[in-house]
Parts: structure tokens; C-alpha cells; sequence
């Protein structure tokens, strides 16, 4: 079922086109993160969900609800900011108390409640905003937001502000507590790991435009455009010429999930793809071939930069490529390596013949 | 180089010993911090010296409790208004889409070129029938509201935007968020803007003269002319400086230690504007009045009165040595006043100790204290023990000194601690002597800061009225006391181009408090 719908959502700021017709699904419980570089329009996006910015033309629906003239505070979309936003006149327990009625008589218990799903300690009840880490703030900013029971909760790069190991165990705490209490989220970050961990949908955004929405293996395996298959993991992107649905190119005819296409091609082939073999003459093979340049060891695997080669004894056509193998038996530089294609190539452009 | 333990870590540990060259510093700014508690040390003296029978008698009597209870109405009904004018003032200057906003916010700081006793002069003029409490209270909001306006103002653009947007997410309308989540942060700027006009409503002498209401200061200045040097003066002079020790004690009681600074870095998104529909209209009409009243009243009666009395109120044979005598105190006022400071806004930014902090303190406090008690306390003194020095310049400046110190010392400290001493020390490792490394970096750094500083104090001095009047020798006249000579004969006409050169030479003082209070705020 569809929570959140985007249809066709504009704005402008000036004579800068920061979101232009933008159309996003978000289902139920789902934990959604939006992509891109700073620019890209991402927190706008959030923003005009939040209700924190009104869209030039499009709309907002909430469960099939048009929210698009409804000011935030009536939403009912919880909302965590980049530091926190804890407002410092506050305590802790009344940060978090804010959003609950004053009369309610169950507030000091959900408050406890709260506090302890994220895991505060309840000695902090009554400390101030700025007596607390960094951690701490980001734990309080949530249980304050968790408080209203939202349908929704908005993250704006709410982790980006934490040193590297917090980090992880702060992702894994919201992403808990979100699942838990089956509240459906989105999820803005520049940061392709915390995208990737915290989401079950991606949705990549560039120039104010959404690229791409899917799974993260959808996207990682099927990526729009080049920019995208970069930046969700190391990919080889090679010219190829297409007949009946097998790319032509240096490593010679590869299946593709393009099926029954002919013309030129961009064709994608993931790092992992690419199995690497020594070989022991030149001679042995007739696959595609290639040598090794250079050699980084990174522990349990091994990266190679390899010359890729039409035949083991012909010089390589200055192409060269990154792959990556097992260090028991990464081959030596200089030495000719056969590479084995696992898997069909995805097709990103492609001419009509 | 010179790479001293106390010059590595001066943050670190700052309750250290002093160095020996620190101790020349230190007992010159010592020095100064026991000429500022001479005022303190005066009134002390007076009420041992009077005995209780003579201070029982003089101050618990109908006149005292009458001041007293104008003093209180004054400031009880003052201030309230002040405020809600000044945040009201702000908030639509700085959050909303009023039009023309940008001129509106300079020009509602203006009225601060305007000496209160000079807007009370207009006020006289434009509404004769206004005097008394209303007309006290009407044009003290006039004079002193920028003094509120300014602070809040600066606070309101600093405000972090994600506050109001996440109590919005939190189901909070408007008008909530203004009173919870707003206003709580804007009570820092409140209470130093509302202790600020506080002190002024306390210490003003000429404007409520004209306005016909009495006040400590105004019947303080009434006893030492009709009795001079009299125990009564003396001990109003007290009951004064404890209403301004209870001003000082409310004050910090209701801004208690809480902190509202933004809570983490990173830089604040600028605030979206709410429109304001239908309160267009209304909104600038408030504006516009305000400003009316307060700069286009006074402009338009100096028009008037500089119109009416022609070319023959300009006898420049007395404006002209008004001008060079007001021009002279001013500058060298301030020098003195940046050269008493130095010290101990050096010690208290590099040198940070439990001493520094207290001369630092002691340099603040004369601020609290009425110019009025300033120059009754050097009158005194120099009648009893150096009579030498009665009614001569060094004591009017050594008064200068005293009640202009605290703005000397919120420059200073400021543009010095602009400079930090890492600076000279990465000039020296770059091949600097010492000397050339502090001209290079910290003076370099700290000058634009210290000469502010030196122009707030000299402006000051420009338009200071009251000390003046009780403390000035034989034939200085400065273009305040013309002006008030002239106001107390009712030749209105006369004192108009008094009026218009002070106000002329105030306007700096407007851009350097709205620099200063944007400055603060950053």
C-alpha cells in the first residue's frame, strides 16, 4: 500500500530549478532513503513534505489526502533535523514532552517510555540539551519525534554530524526503533553506506531531478545512467556493439539483459563480475585476456589494475580496468591474467541501429 | 621567541601565577578598578559619616517615599511597553515580508542620535500639554526603546530555523511556537535590553525635567543646586544606587543561568518570512508611526525652530567654542577612558584569572551607577580632601572616565580577543621580532574594535548632560549645556542648533551600535 505519493512536485527558487517534476512512491513501513549530492534537491524534497516549503505546482498525498495547502503542524509528519534541533530552553524530558498535550495525565510515563526505547538513560531526565553528546541530542531529537506517533518520519541526514563508529550504532538504534514501532521513514544522506544499510527503497536524486527509485539491488544491478552505477559501487563502463542481445566488446560477446537488442551500446559489467585466473602460457585460451599493471593488497581481497588485451600476445589497447580477487591468489604484475564474465552485462544507453 | 608556560596554555589552566612583567599590567589595572569604586566607596562613607539619626531623618521621609513610588511607576509601566513594542518591532522587521524592512530596521535605530533630553525638548514643543507620567513614559519608550530593539533583533536573525520547523512537525501552530519555542530564546536580549533602559530611566536627568516629572536623578541635581554639597543630595544619591543594585539583582534573578546559545556548529539556514496578508497594512502603519514619533517629531521641530528663528539664533561666537570645548572633552575623554581600559581588557582575555576577573568587574559596574552619583561623589571629594582640584578639568575628565569606562572596556576586550595570541606567536616563528610580530598581528587585528570603541566613548561624552552640568569649570560650555541653558530660559529657538549638531554628531553612534549589536550576534 502507498503511503506517501509525489505526483509531478516543482520549486523554484529564484532562477534556480531545485526540484522539477518530481514523482516519488513511499509504501507503508517502508524505510526509504534519498540520494544525491549536496544541490541535489534531496532536502528540499523532505522539506515540502514536511510542509516546511510549499511546491510551485504538484502535490502531497498522504494515505490518498491531498497535504499540499496544509501547513506542518497539522501533518502530522515527524521530523528529525541535521544537529537535533533540541530546543535549549527545554530539559531533556520536556524536549521530548513537547509535542504531547500539557493536560495529558499519561505524559510523564511515555516520556519514560521513550526515553528508554532509545535508549536514554533516565538520570538525563532532567539535564540540558547542551550537557549531552552529540549521540545523545540525535537519541532525544527522536523520541521527541516518535512521541506524536507520526505515520511518517522524515531524517535529515540526521546521523551526519556523528563521529564514524557512533554513526553505525545510531543508524541501527532509529532504524530499530522506527521498524518497531511500524512507523514508515525517509531518509536523506549524501552517504552511499548509510543509504544502503538504513533502506529498503533508494531513491537518486540529482540537479532536482529524482534519476532512479527502486530496492537497492534493483538500483545496484539495473542503475539508470553511469553516474548512478559509480556511485552505488565500482563498475566497469565499456562501448559495445549489440547483435541479438550479446554486447561486442574488448572481453568479446557478452550476455546482456537487453534481450534481443542490436546497435552501438554502454554497457555496465559490476567489478565482482569480472573473475580473474592466472595464466600459465600465453598461448592456453582464447578468451579475453589481460595484464596485470599494478597490485593493492587490502587484506582479505586483492585489487588489480589489469591492461585488458585481445590476445595474450598482441600489445593491450591502453584500456585498463579494476578488479578485485582473493589475496591467496591474486597474480603478480606483470603477469597475463584470462578474465571470465559472470553474469549478464546491463545495458545503460543504447543507439537504435 | 617567547614561549613561556603561561603564554602556551592560557585557556588551559587559567588560575595560574603571574608572570613579573604580568604584574605591572595588573597593578596598573588594579589601580584603575579602585578608581571606579570610588562612587561605591562614597556613598558608603556618606551614610557611616551622616550617622542613622541624620539618614533616618533624610531618607524616611514623605518627599523620599514620593520619588520612590514615581521611580517605581516609571519604570513598572516603561518598561512593559518597551517591551512588547521592541519585540513586536522586531519580529515584523526581521520575520515577516513587510515591505521596506530594510529601511524600517535602520531607521527604528535611529532615534538613538537623539538625546533623550532632546526628544523631550521636541515632544514640549509638539504636545506642551503633555507632561507627567504619561509624557514621561511616552517619550522615555521614544529615546531608550532602540536600546531593546537592537539586541532583539540580532537574536531573532540568529535564531536556528530548524526550532520552529521541528515544533511545527510537533503539532505546535504558530502562535505556540512563538510563545514556547520563540520568545523563551529571545528572554537573553529582553532582560539586557529592559536593564539597560532600566538604568537609563534611573539615571535621566534632563528629559524628565522637562517633562515636569520628578525622579531621584532630577531631585538630586534640584538639591545640589538650591543647597550644594548637602547630606540630603548625599543620601538621595544613595537610595538611588541601591534602586539600581535592586535594578542589577532583578535583572540577573530573571535571566537565571540558563543557556539558549544554538546547541552544535554548523552554519543556520536562513528563516523563511511569514507573510503577513491582511496585517500589511496595519503592521506598517505601526512602523511608520513609531518612527514618526520618534525621529520625525524631533526632526520636525529642530525644522521648525531652526525655520522660526532664522539666521539670527546661528551666533556662531558661542555655538563655535561649544562645538571646539564639546570636541576636545569627547576626544580626549576617550582616550584616557581606551587608555584606563587597556590594562585590564588585556589581563582579562590573556591572562585569565580569579583577580582579573574581578578588576574586570569592578571596571563594569560604574556603568549601573547614575552619572549623578559619579559627580556628587567627585564633588564631594575633591571639596573635602583636594579641593585643588574643584571644579577643574582633570576631575570633569576623571568623571568622563569613570561613567564611559564599561563601554571602553566591551570594545577593547572584544577587538582583543579578535587577536589571538597564536597570531603573534605564528608572525615570531615566521621570522618576526616580537615587537613587529604584535604590531603586525594583534594591534593590526584589534585596531578597527578599539577605535569603535574610543568613538561609542567620545560620542558619549559628546552628550553627556548631567555630570557636566555639576561637574564643569568656570567657562567650559559644551553644546549640551548650551542646549539645556537655553531650554531652561525657554528660548527654544536658541537651543535648536545645539540640538541639531548633537544630533548630527550622534548619527555615527547609530551605525556603531548596529554594527556592534550584529557583531555580538554572530
Amino acid at each position: 500500500m502507498t503511503l506517501l505519493e509525489l505526483k509531478s512536485v516543482t520549486k523554484r527558487f529564484g532562477d534556480h530549478l531545485a526540484l522539477g517534476d518530481v514523482n516519488l512512491a513511499v509504501p507503508a513501513k517502508s524505510r526509504t532513503a534519498i540520494v544525491g549530492p549536496s544541490g541535489s534537491g534531496k532536502t528540499t524534497l523532505l522539506r515540502i513534505i514536511a510542509g516546511f516549503e510549499t511546491p510551485d505546482s504538484g502535490q502531497v498525498l498522504l494515505e490518498g489526502q491531498d497535504l499540499t495547502r496544509i501547513p506542518a503542524h497539522r501533518r502530522g509528519i515527524g521530523y528529525v533535523a541535521q544537529e537535533g534541533a533540541l530546543f535549549p530552553h527545554l530539559s531533556i524530558a520536556e524536549n521530548i514532552g513537547f509535542g504531547l498535550e500539557r493536560s495529558d495525565p499519561t505524559r510523564r510515563v511515555r516520556v519514560t517510555e521513550l526515553m528508554d526505547l532509545v535508549g536514554l538513560p533516565a538520570t538525563m531526565r532532567d539535564r540540558r540539551p547542551h550537557e549531552l553528546s552529540g549521540g545523545q541530542q540525535q537519541r532525544v531529537a527522536l523520541a521527541r519525534a516518535l512521541a506524536r506517533k507520526p505515520k511518517l518520519m522524515l531524517l535529515d541526514e540526521p546521523f551526519s554530524a556523528l563521529d564514524a563508529g557512533l554513526r553505525e550504532a545510531m543508524r541501527d538504534m532509529v532504524g530499530e526503533a522506527l521498524r518497531a514501532a511500524g512507523i514508515a521513514s525517509i531518509l536523506v544522506t549524501h552517504d552511499r553506506a548509510e543509504a544502503l544499510s538504513f533502506a529498503d527503497h533508494l531513491a537518486i536524486m540529482r540537479d532536482g531531478a529524482l534519476i532512479q527509485a527502486g530496492t537497492p539491488e534493483m538500483l545496484y544491478r539495473e542503475p539508470a545512467d553511469a553516474l548512478t552505477a559509480r556511485f552505488l559501487g565500482d563498475a566497469l563502463i565499456i562501448d559495445a556493439e549489440m547483435e541479438d542481445g550479446r554486447a561486442l566488446s574488448i572481453f568479446g560477446p557478452i550476455e546482456t539483459n537487453a534481450v534481443g537488442a542490436y546497435g552501438r551500446a554502454t554497457i555496465m559489467l559490476r567489478t565482482e563480475q569480472i573473475a580473474v585466473t592466472a595464466l600459465d602460457s600465453a598461448a592456453s585460451t582464447n578468451g579475453p585476456t589481460g595484464r596485470v599493471l599494478s597490485q593493492s593488497f587490502h587484506g582479505a581481497r586483492c585489487r588489480l589494475v589489469v591492461e585488458a588485451m585481445w590476445r595474450p600476445d598482441e600489445s593491450g589497447d591502453g584500456k585498463s580496468l579494476t578488479v578485485e580477487t582473493s589475496s591467496l591468489s591474486a597474480p603478480k604484475v606483470g603477469a597475463v591474467v584470462r578474465l571470465d564474465i559472470v553474469g549478464p552485462a546491463h545495458v545503460l544507453t543504447r543507439e537504435k541501429p | 621567541m617567547s614561549l613561556s608556560p603561561t603564554a602556551v596554555v592560557p585557556r588551559a589552566a587559567p588560575e595560574h601565577r603571574l608572570k613579573p612583567r604580568h604584574l605591572v599590567v595588573t597593578s596598573v589595572a588594579a589601580s584603575v578598578a579602585l578608581l571606579s569604586l570610588i562612587p561605591l566607596g562614597f556613598i558608603a562613607w556618606i551614610a557611616i559619616d551622616s550617622g542613622w539619626d541624620t539618614v533616618a531623618s533624610l531618607v524616611f521621609r514623605p518627599k523620599v517615599g514620593e520619588l520612590i513610588v514615581n521611580t517605581f511607576v516609571l519604570v513598572a509601566v516603561t518598561l512593559p511597553i518597551a517591551i512588547v513594542l521592541s519585540v513586536g518591532l522586531a519580529w515584523l522587521t526581521e520575520r515577516t515580508n513587510l515591505p521596506l524592512r530594510r529601511t524600517w530596521s535602520w531607521l527604528l535605530v535611529a532615534p538613538l542620535a537623539v538625546p533623550a533630553f532632546v526628544q523631550s525638548y521636541a515632544w514640549n514643543t509638539v504636545a506642551p500639554s503633555l507632561y507627567g507620567l504619561s509624557g514621561a513614559v511616552l517619550v522615555s519608550i521614544l529615546a531608550y526603546f532602540p536600546f531593546l530593539y537592537l539586541p532583539v533583533a540580532a537574536q531573532l536573525r540568529r535564531l536556528d530555523p530548524a526550532l520552529e520547523e521541528t515544533a511545527a512537525s510537533l503539532g505546535k501552530a504558530p502562535a505556540a511556537i512563538f510563545f514556547h519555542v520563540i520568545l523563551p530564546q529571545l528572554r537573553l536580549a529582553i532582560c539586557g535590553g529592559a536593564l539597560l533602559i532600566g538604568l537609563h530611566l534611573l539615571a535621566e536627568y534632563g528629559l524628565y525635567v522637562l517633562m515636569r516629572y520628578d525622579t531621584f536623578a532630577t531631585a538630586i541635581v534640584d538639591q545640589f543646586q538650591s543647597v550644594f554639597n548637602g547630606p540630603a543630595a548625599n543620601l538621595l544619591g544613595g537610595v538611588l544606587v541601591l534602586l539600581c543594585f535592586a535594578l542589577l539583582g532583578l535583572e540577573s534573578f530573571i535571566r537565571g543561568d540558563a543557556r539558549y546559545a544554538r546547541i552544535g556548529g554548523g552554519a543556520a539556514r536562513s528563516t523563511t518570512r511569514w507573510p503577513l496578508g491582511r496585517w500589511a497594512l496595519p503592521s506598517q502603519l505601526l512602523v511608520a508611526a513609531v518612527v514618526l514619533f520618534s525621529i520625525g517629531v524631533p526632526l520636525y521641530t529642530l525644522t521648525r525652530w531652526l525655520v522660526l528663528g532664522g539666521a539670527s539664533i546661528w551666533r556662531f561666537d558661542s555655538i563655535l567654542p561649544a562645538l571646539g570645548q564639546t570636541a576636545f572633552l569627547s576626544l580626549a575623554g576617550a582616550a584616557i577612558a581606551i587608555v584606563a581600559a587597556l590594562p585590564a581588557a588585556w589581563l582579562s582575555v590573556r591572562v585569565p584569572s580569579r583577580l582579573s576577573r574581578l578588576i574586570e568587574a569592578s571596571h563594569y559596574y560604574v556603568g549601573a551607577l547614575p552619572g549623578v552619583i559619579v559627580a556628587l561623589a567627585l564633588v564631594t571629594i575633591t571639596v573635602r580632601v583636594a579641593l585643588p582640584l574643584y571644579q577643574t578639568l582633570a576631575t570633569l575628565l576623571l568623571a568622563y572616565l569613570l561613567m564611559f569606562l564599561p563601554r571602553a572596556m566591551v570594545g577593547l576586550r572584544a577587538s582583543i580577543a579578535q587577536a589571538p595570541v597564536e597570531l603573534e606567536r605564528a608572525a615570531q616563528s615566521l621570522g618576526k621580532p616580537p615587537l613587529i610580530a604584535v604590531w603586525q598581528t594583534t594591534v593590526r587585528l584589534a585596531a578597527p574594535g578599539v577605535f569603535a570603541a574610543a568613538a561609542l566613548v567620545a560620542l558619549g561624552i559628546g552628550n553627556e548632560l548631567t555630570g557636566t552640568l555639576m561637574l564643569a569649570p568656570n567657562g567650559v560650555r559644551t553644546l549640551a549645556t548650551r542646549f539645556w541653558a537655553h531650554t531652561a530660559e525657554l528660548d527654544f529657538s536658541s537651543a535648536a542648533p545645539y540640538a541639531l549638531l548633537m544630533v548630527l554628531l550622534s548619527l555615527p553612534l547609530v551605525l556603531l551600535l548596529r554594527l556592534e549589536a550584529d557583531r555580538v550576534a554572530k
